[in-house]
Parts: C-alpha cells; sequence; structure tokens
C-alpha cells in the first residue's frame, strides 16, 4: 500500500544516512507483521482509513525517527541556566547605549530649547541600533555556548572548583542590582530633564496656553533637585553594595518624605504668577490665575493622604528592615 | 489530583525496568514484533517507537547480538543475549532485587512508624 511506503520514506528522510536502510527494513517489517496480523483476525484486507488510523498510532515520521537519532541539542541542560543567566546580563548591558541615547536625546532638546539652535547630537542613533546589537550580542552568545558545550572546557568547568572559592553568603536583605541600575537610569534621566527645562524663572506652554510661576519655583527648583540628586546617590550606593542597612533605609525614607512634603507643598504655595492666551483679557486671566491657585490648594489634603500612604510604606521597610538585621545580627552571634 | 506528575514519574520508572524486561526476555532468541508481544502480554506494553531505537542502544553497548535471517518467507532481524549481556542481566537482576527489598523494608518501617503514631494518639 502507498500510504505505507510513503511513511516509510518520510522516517528515512530523518535517520542518519548509514543506519536508513537497516532501520527502515525492521520498521517496515514490524508495520507489515502487524497489518497481516490484523488482517488474519479480521478475515479481509485493511482498508486505506484503517491503514491510516495504525500509522497515526505509531506517531509522526519525524517523531518516531527523532527516537533512533542520539540526543542532540545545541545547549545541553548543565550549560543552560548559564546560558540564560549570561543572555540576561547582555540584555542589560546593550540597554545602557539605549539609556545614553534617551538622556543625550532629552539633553540635545535642552540645549535647542535655551540657545534656540534646535541642533540635535547623533547620540539617538545609538537607541535606535539597540535591537541589532541586542540580537547581534544573542547570536555570539548562542555561538560561543553552541561551541563550549562541544568541547573539552565544559567538563573543566563544572569538574574543577573549589568550595572555598565559592562566593561569600547574601546579606539577610540584598537588593537586586538590575532595580539599583534602573533606578539610576531612570534619576540621571530625570536630572537632565529637570536642570535643562524646569530652572527657574519658568514659564510653562501648553498649546497657546502660557503658565508662569512665581519666584518661589527656584525654591522647589533647588529643593526637588538636591532630593533627586539624594535619592540617586542611594541608589548609586545600593548598586555597589547591595543590601539594605538601617543607615540607607533612613536616608531612603527621610528623602521620600523630604519629596512628599515638598509635593504637598506645591499645591498651597500659590505658584501660579500669571497665566495667558491669545484671547485673555487682564480682568479674565487674573481670575483664572485666583481659581486655579484655589484648586491646587483644595487638593492639598488629598495630596498628604497620598504622601503618608508612600510615606507609611517607606517606614514599614525601614522597621522591617531593622528587624530583621537585629535578628541577623543575633543569628550571627550565636552561630 | 493533577494526572500529569504521576504519569511522569511511571513513566520514568517503567523505563529502567522495561530494559531489564527486554533482556530477560531476550535469553530466548526472537525479533522484534514478537519480543513486543510477549512483553505486552506480561503487561508491559512498549510501542515500537521505543523498543527499536532500545534494542539498537543495547547491541551498540554489546549485550545483545543480532542477524537478519529468513523466517516465514520474509527477512526478520532476530535479537538475543551476548555472553557479555547475560552477565550484566545477572547483576542487573541482583540489583533490581536489592531495591526491591530497600524499598519494601522502607515500607514496612514507615508502616510500623504510622501504626505508632496512630497507638500514641489514641
Amino acid at each position: 500500500m502507498q500510504l505505507i511506503e510513503r511513511y516509510l520514506q518520510a522516517v528515512k528522510f530523518w535517520l542518519p544516512k548509514k543506519q536508513q536502510d537497516d532501520i527502515i527494513a525492521e520498521l517496515s517489517e514490524d508495520l507489515r507483521t502487524q497489518i497481516e496480523e490484523r488482517e488474519t483476525a479480521l478475515g479481509r484486507k485493511l482498508n486505506e482509513s484503517e491503514v491510516e488510523t495504525l500509522l497515526r498510532q505509531r506517531g509522526s515520521p519525524i517523531m518516531v525517527a527523532n527516537r533512533f537519532l542520539p540526543q542532540q541539542s545545541l545547549i545541553g541542560p548543565l550549560l543552560f541556566p548559564i546560558y540564560v543567566f549570561v543572555l540576561k546580563l547582555v540584555t542589560l548591558v546593550s540597554l545602557i547605549p539605549a539609556v545614553v541615547g534617551f538622556i543625550a536625546g532629552i539633553i540635545s532638546r535642552g540645549l535647542g530649547h535655551v540657545v534656540g539652535t534646535g541642533w540635535t547630537p547623533p547620540f539617538g542613533a545609538i537607541a535606535s541600533h539597540f535591537w541589532n546589537g541586542w540580537f547581534a550580542s544573542l547570536a555570539v552568545v548562542t555561538i560561543v555556548f553552541a561551541v563550549l558545550e562541544r568541547t573539552a572546557a565544559k567538563k573543566q568547568l563544572f569538574e574543577i572548583w573549589n568550595p572555598r572559592k565559592l562566593p561569600p553568603l547574601r546579606p539577610a536583605h540584598a537588593i537586586p542590582r538590575a532595580n539599583s541600575a534602573i533606578e539610576i537610569a531612570v534619576y540621571l534621566c530625570v536630572l537632565v530633564w529637570w536642570t535643562a527645562n524646569m530652572a527657574a524663572p519658568l514659564t510653562i506652554r501648553l498649546g497657546n496656553l502660557h503658565l508662569a510661576l512665581t519666584p518661589a519655583w527656584s525654591a522647589f527648583y533647588w529643593a526637588i533637585l538636591f532630593i533627586t540628586l539624594g535619592s540617586a546617590t542611594v541608589s548609586i550606593v545600593n548598586f555597589i553594595r547591595p543590601w539594605w542597612t538601617t543607615q540607607r533605609a533612613v536616608a531612603r525614607v527621610l528623602l521620600d518624605a523630604a519629596g512628599g512634603v515638598l509635593f504637598c507643598w506645591m499645591f498651597e504655595a500659590h505658584l501660579v504668577a500669571s497665566l495667558s492666551w491669545p484671547s485673555a483679557t487682564p480682568d479674565k486671566a487674573a481670575y483664572a490665575v485666583a481659581q486655579l491657585n484655589i484648586w491646587l490648594a483644595r487638593i492639598f489634603p488629598w495630596a498628604i493622604a497620598v504622601t503618608l500612604f508612600f510615606t507609611g510604606i517607606g517606614v514599614w521597610r525601614l522597621i522591617r528592615t531593622i528587624r530583621r538585621s537585629g535578628a541577623r545580627a543575633m543569628h550571627t552571634a550565636l552561630v | 489530583m493533577n494526572p500529569e506528575p504521576l504519569e511522569n514519574l511511571r513513566l520514568e520508572l517503567r523505563r529502567g525496568c522495561l530494559v531489564l524486561a527486554v533482556l530477560a526476555a531476550l535469553r530466548t532468541e526472537q525479533y522484534g514484533y514478537t519480543l513486543r508481544k510477549e512483553l505486552a502480554e506480561h503487561g508491559l506494553e512498549i510501542d515500537e517507537g521505543t523498543l527499536y531505537p532500545l534494542l539498537r542502544r543495547l547491541e551498540t553497548q554489546a549485550l545483545l547480538v543480532s542477524e537478519w535471517r529468513e523466517h516465514e518467507k520474509r527477512n526478520k532481524r532476530f535479537y538475543r543475549l551476548s555472553p557479555d549481556g547475560k552477565q550484566i542481566l545477572k547483576q542487573l537482576l541482583v540489583e533490581w532485587q536489592s531495591l526491591d527489598d530497600s524499598i519494601r523494608a522502607v515500607m514496612k518501617e514507615q508502616g510500623h512508624a504510622t501504626h505508632r503514631t496512630v497507638l500514641a494518639g489514641r
């Protein structure tokens, strides 16, 4: 029956050349014996759909052939966890040019605004090359691991090791370095954007609407700048020494609380000095300013509630850190 | 209960036993199809996709020998245990017996412990 021949031909395609004929002869013999036995039991020839069912039960040609092949993998189970770890690392490192490109873009927009030249440095192109660089890095890492899988170096990697050279115990409350890296990148972007665009005297343009802030903004500008610098410093220290200490947890809580106080204060500080739009008369503009400041003041209690909530989370984390530090110190002392 | 873990563990447990069963069955020469039927009759169902690669692997390890021969007007490949295979089978059977004894002993001990816990709870 042609169906059987086609099936065997499909299996043969995936088999190693040297063994193809031998394996197919044996499989063919097994298949024909099974069919003959079934036909004897039924007292008639099997029809095509019955043969089809029988072949389906045996499995797809590639699956059948696969069982005769040696176990093959580009990267084996021993190296695979290391491979995944390196891929994550490469992804993180590939992100750096993209972040630099992003920051450069913000700076260039800031400079363009200030100087009025509209000059844009070519750093933005780095970000657009992120994908190419990332895929190329993944390909190189995969090739290196595939080669390593097939060399004696793999054996050395797993057999030559020293328990004394294992990494030291991690502190009780480790901070993932990736989190700190993301925080540093975000704070850098915020700092660059803030210094380039938010310095006093500040006029915010929303379409045709121009909103000028009072000179009091200058104090807020510098305060927010210092709080952001402080937070970035904590993140940098966390990146270098990735575990929470009481001092750092207190610093983070204080910075968050200071940020919260500033945030609330802004609503009460009557920061809007003037509003203008093309059809505005002086009376209308003054009325709009007064109304805007009143509404901002009404948001003030809600801002306090939000601030208290986030500061509460910070304090809770601080208490937990202090408690765990105490427990850890006691455990270390006992051991 | 999710049947998948049971099925996976069952397959894992059977995998080692099948090698032993195949070696034991091939103390008498036979070809693949009859071997499969014999194992099935003894409650050890094995599909051809597992059996033939296993036979080849055991032959590569020199535990089996095979030859193509005409039987009932058709060419069939007959397998039988090699002298090395006979030795290995003996050792594996001892190992299997020892494992069986150990598991029975553990089960018996656990049974006693459970019994004691139940008594203590009364």
